[in-house]
């Protein structure tokens, strides 16, 4: 490109000298005759050259338009480096549009290791019987959700091509299924109160749209203050104020149908 | 240093061929000097030089030992040492990575003669630890603005906010071997332990001068035995450990890494000794010793090293595995560990229990960077008090470290619950 | 939490500059008394709407919605005041795209939506262009009045940018003045240089030429330009 640029610039400057010669000495004159009757009149002859011009005019502006402009980008300083939330891969992995790179089978080890935690310490099993537990699927009622979450089951053919139709892989489904179910019974376990636009239950009937994760942005849905009420046994010195045992309501939650 | 073509003039051509085009076509010999003006717009980009950035920065804080949340007024002057007219240039200042701007701006745009200096100013608002401002961005263009030049300009400037002095209940801490007290003063315990006969040659001050009073029999109260403590802090450095509960609030990280300091500081001036580990970008491991100037060697290291850098890696995952291998196979057993961690995965946990024997428990300090807002924040809050838990049922000392809780609270009210 | 956000917003001194310089654009050009007055309120009216929107954004959102859109209804009735007030149909099309770029250069640098600006800029100072060349065919502008427009046009459009672009770097915050000034007024000069080569380049008589010399020059010309493409 440039050396195309450097011959038409040396060029133009030979044509320009020789336009210079000729308009003051005169000259070329037959040649510029006969191209005068190739193009039918002189007017053809020199629009041709404005058709030249407005061509590599539209040229310039396409490459322009293709390739921005590159100039620095310092950074913003104004505000606190940003890390992830915790928990903000499983939220990238529900909604791929994050910014969080998840590992598919990081999320499943994590909610596989909450729910046998969850076993373990709701009903007072042994850490192998819950996996077992885990394993057949007797956690939860929700069938995708159990399945996702065993290495034994596998997920229910009806459920995994009304999502394929969606556009939504087998294991963010199971992904999705799990954790609405998990969440349910960590606010049970835990006495969390219930964001007013989460359901109150796993629904398998596949109502799409109602995930946490979708409906629950920072700045949209809050609980209220952060620190909800635990269940912990010793004097943990969480911040300030008793458990919120508050529940909104009965609200059914506004569970969109996103299919 | 970083050179761009701009390409903002890119266009400009277009306007010398379509005036050119435009009077050719209707015969309009006026435009065709339009055409000129634009050819020689056209040229203008291509005969200017760019810029070379060399330039000076002086910065000046307005107290460099501020309390936590106190506003601090930042001046920055920078000077152009390139020796050439720079008609735009772009001015950011380092603000460190944990503080906020909360009036003025950090940023100042303006042109130069060589030598000369702008000056700006904003204010910062402290928040605990110790921040290191970055270095100063440069960004110069030449005056039509087709070239631009990226440097850094650098003048280090520190701000310490150190957290009010924490009492280290080291004694209930870092775990005690039966019959030893291990006291942040060492030396003569205080602990009551029996009383016994008069010997020949004890303290005046130890005898029991009430039980001589009502039953004149000279006996002698014997305390606990008092030792130093050798105390390892270990800081969680891992990516995954970069977590923080808001968009404004210091992460699990930085807070791990302010209270390692607030503790080794607590600690220099004792008898005991104290060493520093970490997991993450690189393995830290600072053996066990007492005495100030040792514990100024850490807290440099603390503010210095990578490691403990409040940016958040790059890599996804470190090996913690091999790191812990190597921790497990430096450390004594008699060194008492501190972990300082978010805990915010079970790798964590099983950690903690490869650390443990008979001799020696953990202590874990957990700030607290979970939410509770979307599905997948409540879910790690569970889990994470789940793997909290755990390391209670390991033996370890679990001390829970809330998002706005001064650490001496945290500490006073973990010890509080636990019994000796 | 009283911390500062940075906003990457057009900056105002070149953003000023620039309408201003848009306005000598369309004015050098404007041909009959009504047509200016016009011109000068649809730019009064754009001045206010750009202030509303800088309401808007920083902290006073009813205040600021009120001022922009009374001044987009100002800009707006000027516009086809002026449009109205023309003669023949051809004429209309010369205000027209010199006032809708008018407009449209407002809009970016207002900016009516973040990430437009460019474009929006771009466009408007195109506009301009236009309404610069309509006016020599249509109705024979003085030459000195087109190549002032057309150094207008650039400056307007360069000193846009300059606006987006320290924006982006440098935010809406901080203090710029030098740099949003010197950067225009080297363009304006430059364009000085321009106008000075093509009187020259006129004085040169290039009007009686014979066609080939005529179309000598024009290729080399041609052959230049596209050598000083980037």
């Amino acid at each position: 490109m440039n050396v195309a640029r450097l011959l038409a610039g040396a060029g133009g400057v030979v044509v320009a000298v020789v336009g210079v010669l000729v308009a003051l000495f005169g000259g070329f004159g037959g040649f510029v005759a006969g191209l005068v009757s190739a193009f039918g009149n002189d007017y053809f002859l020199v629009s041709a050259f404005g058709v030249v011009a407005v061509a590599a005019a539209a040229i310039v502006q396409v490459s322009r338009a293709r390739s921005g402009l590159d100039q620095a980008d310092p950074p913003t300083v104004e505000e606190v480096h940003t890390v992830p939330r915790l928990g903000a891969d499983l939220d990238a992995f529900l909604d791929p549009d994050a910014d969080v790179t998840a590992d598919p089978e990081r999320v499943r080890a994590s909610l596989r290791e909450l729910a046998v935690s969850l076993e373990t310490r709701e009903q007072a099993r042994s850490r192998r019987e819950a996996r077992r537990r885990v394993d057949d699927g007797d956690w939860t009622d929700d069938d995708v959700a159990a399945a996702y979450l065993s290495d034994a089951l596998s997920m229910p053919r009806r459920e995994r091509s009304i999502a394929g139709l969606r556009g939504e892989p087998a294991a963010q489904l199971g992904a999705r299924r799990a954790g609405l179910e998990l969440d349910r019974l960590v606010r049970e376990t835990f006495d969390l109160p219930s964001p007013p636009d989460a359901p109150q239950g796993a629904d398998r009937h596949g109502r799409a749209g109602a995930t946490g994760a979708s409906d629950d942005r920072p700045g949209g849905s809050r609980i209220g203050p952060q620190r909800p009420g635990h269940a912990s046994t010793e004097g943990t010195p969480l911040a300030d104020g008793p458990p919120s045992r508050e529940r909104p309501g009965d609200e059914p939650g506004a569970s969109e149908v996103a299919e | 240093m970083t050179t761009r073509r701009t390409h903002r003039w890119r266009g400009v051509v277009a306007v010398a061929l379509v005036s050119g085009a435009v009077g050719v076509f209707a015969a309009r010999p006026a435009l065709l000097l339009v055409a000129v003006v634009g050819a020689v717009y056209a040229a203008y980009p291509h005969l200017t030089e760019a810029p070379t950035v060399d330039y000076a920065v002086e910065r000046t804080v307005s107290e460099s030992e501020p309390a936590d949340g106190e506003t601090v007024a930042v001046t920055v002057t920078v000077t152009n040492e390139s020796g050439e007219r720079h008609p735009d240039v772009r001015v950011v200042d380092g603000v460190p990575p944990m503080l906020t701007v909360e009036s003025g701006s950090p940023r100042h745009a303006t042109a130069l003669r060589p030598g000369e200096s702008a000056t700006f100013s904003y204010d910062v608002r402290a928040a605990a630890g110790t921040h290191h401002f970055e270095p100063t961005t440069v960004v110069a263009r030449d005056v039509s603005g087709a070239l631009e030049v990226e440097g850094t300009a650098e003048a280090r400037t520190r701000l310490s906010v150190d957290a009010p002095a924490v009492e280290v209940p080291l004694g209930t801490l870092a775990g005690t071997l039966p019959g030893d007290v291990v006291t942040d003063r060492g030396g003569d315990g205080v602990e009551f332990h029996r009383v016994r006969e008069y010997r020949q040659g004890d303290a005046l001050s130890r005898v029991d001068w009430r039980r001589y009073a009502r039953s004149r029999e000279l006996s002698t109260v014997e305390f606990r035995a008092e030792r130093s403590a050798s105390v390892v802090v270990c800081v969680d450095a891992r990516p995954r450990a970069y977590r923080a509960g808001g968009p404004q609030q210091p992460h699990a990280v930085a807070r791990s890494v302010s209270a390692a300091e607030a503790l080794v500081r607590s600690l220099a001036p004792t008898t005991n000794s104290v060493g520093l580990a970490a997991f993450g970008r690189e393995p830290v491991w600072i053996p066990p010793t007492n005495g100030i100037e040792h514990a100024t060697r850490l807290r440099e290291r603390l503010a210095s090293e990578p490691t403990f850098s409040a940016y958040r890696p790059s890599e996804p995952r470190v090996d913690l595995d091999d790191q812990l291998r190597r921790l497990h196979g430096a450390i004594d057993p008699n060194d008492q560990v501190v972990l300082l961690s978010p805990v915010p995965d079970r790798a964590i946990v099983e950690a903690v229990v490869t650390l443990q024997h008979e001799e020696r428990s953990l202590a874990v300090i957990s700030p607290d960077p979970s939410a509770t807002e979307t599905l997948g924040e409540r879910l790690a809050w569970a889990s994470r008090r789940i793997h909290l838990d755990a390391l209670r049922e390991t033996g370890a000392r679990v001390v829970e470290w809330g998002p706005d809780q001064p650490l001496a609270q945290a500490l006073s009210r973990a010890s509080a619950g636990w019994t000796q | 939490m009283d911390a500062v956000t940075f906003r990457a917003l057009p900056r105002r001194e070149p953003a000023a500059l620039s309408l201003l310089a848009g306005t000598i654009a369309v004015g050098a050009i404007a041909n009959a008394p009504n047509q200016l007055a016009a011109l000068v309120v649809e730019v009064l009216g754009l001045a206010a709407c750009l202030a509303g929107l800088g309401w808007y954004r920083r902290g006073a959102p009813l205040l600021g919605i009120g001022v922009a859109a009374f001044g987009g209804l100002v800009a707006l009735v000027a516009l086809v005041a002026g449009l109205a007030g023309v003669g023949s149909p051809p004429q209309v099309f010369e205000s027209l795209f010199g006032m809708l770029g008018l407009g449209a250069l407002a809009l970016g640098l207002g900016p009516i939506r973040v990430g437009s600006e460019r474009a929006l800029v771009t466009l408007g100072t195109a506009g301009t262009l236009l309404g610069v060349l309509l006016s020599s065919i249509l109705h024979g502008a003085g030459t000195l009045a087109l190549l002032v427009a057309a150094v207008a046009c650039v400056v307007a459009w360069d000193a846009g940018e300059q606006a987006v672009g320290l924006g982006e770097q440098v935010g809406t915050d901080a203090a710029a003045l030098r740099a949003s000034v010197v950067h225009p007024a080297a363009t304006a000069g430059v364009g000085a240089v321009g106008v000075v080569a093509a009187v020259l380049v006129d004085g040169l008589g290039v009007s009686g030429l014979s066609l080939p010399a005529l179309l000598a020059l024009l290729a080399a010309a041609g052959l230049t330009t596209f050598a000083l493409t980037h």
